[in-house]
């Protein structure tokens, strides 16, 4: 028993088709892939035109003339098609470059430093808390390059390289166990929804 | 044994998985207290509270994902708590369709507008949020997914003017933008607590705003989807997968192990 429904005849011919890669490079997976690129790209403009800037066109059309201005900005980018006037479309990467180093070091120190470091402050009466505190000083540790890595100091190195490779093959299982989901995933939809082998 | 053909693996691989998609062998699956601190927080929020779920991947996040979406999306409407869908992926509004067209079905009693909207993608990413911090309107350029006008006379929108008026957030995230954004612009400077619903390969990067408290809990992975799954009592696509990926899981580790022992015996003659 095989669904009759076409989307899903076409869905399990791509998904089929996608892992024959994993036998051999074959033109079939160089068709499908070209028009998954090709149907990512149309949905994203298609997405951006229908949610932000469609709508914001017609904020303009209603009075709000500002909203202009990044419009103009943004256009600058296409300049860059014109060898003599190319130099304008730094203009806008400069606004861009700007705003994003701005909005970032005014967002992230807080989060993503302050609080990161005073979390690490941690009264030492569990074996976790012990192991955090050794972890973050061990690491640091291998990370003194004025320092010469003897004595104490080579030992707390030694042992913060071996916090962090513990931690990347934490990471690298994450990493497998992720890719296996996305497998999972699409066999899943074959058995149950194109082949309904599985309720 | 070092040198074994990937395809065999492959084949092994995906013979393991439709084994244990047909015939399910009910591993047992026990709760993490990272996703039981996440259920407990949001099913402490009163009703009529607003929760915001940022829809903050694509397609490639759904059978880790999705899941615990629709399980979050169905403990609040069974505990009176709103939903607003929203999201800086471009797929944001897509994918929170697709929840609601089989959660829809199951409260007939709830209206869009009134107990859950799907605002769905706005470009921008994290400056964005920024705007949706101060008002949600013109963040949202004054449209939702479905095209209806902003605020209009949805009642939801009375109570949800900004972000500030949200109560917990909760990001389904496949990276950047994501949960490092909602902390940083919503979670630490507005003091709302929030969790994310990561996937695996994430999880790791995630941690470390869970020991300091910035994340209330996480959901990780499809694992941790399966877990809000029999929470909510209602076990669904994440924890029949659960059984393949731990077979899977098997099959890896075998094959390490017989790699390795490949090498050392090669190694020795």
């Amino acid at each position: 028993m095989v669904t009759t429904n076409w989307w899903l005849w076409l869905a399990a011919f791509f998904t089929v088709s996608i892992y024959t890669v994993a036998f051999a490079d074959n033109n079939l997976f160089r068709f499908v892939e070209s028009i998954f690129v090709g149907t990512s790209a149309g949905y994203m403009v298609t997405a951006n035109w229908f949610n932000y800037i469609k709508p914001q066109l017609l904020n303009v059309q209603k009075g709000q003339y500002v909203l202009l201005i990044p419009f103009l900005i943004g256009l600058l980018v296409y300049t860059r098609y014109v060898r003599s006037i190319a130099w304008v479309s730094r203009i806008s990467l400069a606004f861009t470059l700007g705003y994003g180093s701005g909005f970032i070091l005014s967002k992230n120190f807080r989060p993503d430093f302050l609080t990161q470091v005073i979390a690490t402050f941690r009264t030492l009466d569990t074996f976790n808390n012990w192991l955090l505190v050794f972890g973050v000083i061990t690491s640091l540790t291998y990370f003194l390059f004025t320092v010469e890595q003897k004595g104490v100091v080579g030992y707390a190195s030694k042992a913060g390289r071996w916090v962090m490779m513990i931690a990347l093959g934490a990471a690298f299982g994450s990493t497998v166990m992720a890719r296996v989901s996305l497998f999972l995933g699409r066999v899943q939809f074959l058995l149950t929804e194109w082949m309904f082998l599985v309720k | 044994m070092a040198n074994i053909d990937r395809r065999i693996i492959y084949v092994i691989m995906m013979l393991a998985v439709i084994y244990a998609f047909i015939k399910p062998m009910g591993l047992p699956i026990t709760v993490s207290q990272h996703t039981k601190t996440a259920y407990n927080a949001i099913d402490a929020l009163p009703a009529g509270s607003i929760l915001v779920l940022g829809m903050d991947f694509s397609a490639g996040g759904i059978p880790e994902l999705e899941p615990a979406g629709k399980a979050i999306f169905y403990q609040c409407m069974k505990n009176n708590v709103r939903v607003v869908f929203m999201g800086m992926w471009v797929m944001a509004g897509d994918m929170a369709e697709r929840i609601l067209t089989e959660m829809e079905p199951l409260f007939p009693d709830k209206k869009y507008g009134v107990d859950y909207i799907n605002i769905g993608y706005k470009a921008g990413g994290a400056p964005m949020l920024e705007k949706a911090v101060d008002d949600i309107v013109l963040a949202a350029v004054g449209i939702d997914h479905r095209g209806n006008a902003l605020p209009g006379n949805m009642a939801i929108m009375q109570d949800f003017k900004s972000l500030k008026d949200v109560s917990f957030w909760v990001c389904l995230s496949t990276g950047t933008p994501g949960t490092g954004d909602w902390i940083r612009i919503v979670g630490d400077p507005l003091k709302i607590k929030g969790t994310t619903d990561i996937v695996s390969v994430s999880i790791p990067e995630q941690m470390p705003y869970v020991q300091s408290g910035q994340l209330t809990g996480i959901i990780q992975g499809m694992r941790g989807s399966a877990e809000y799954e029999l929470l909510i009592k209602r076990p669904g696509r994440a924890v029949a997968g659960m059984d393949a990926q731990s077979l899977t899981h098997v099959v890896i580790l075998a094959f390490i192990l017989l790699g390795n022992l490949g090498y050392l015996v090669r190694k020795k003659s």
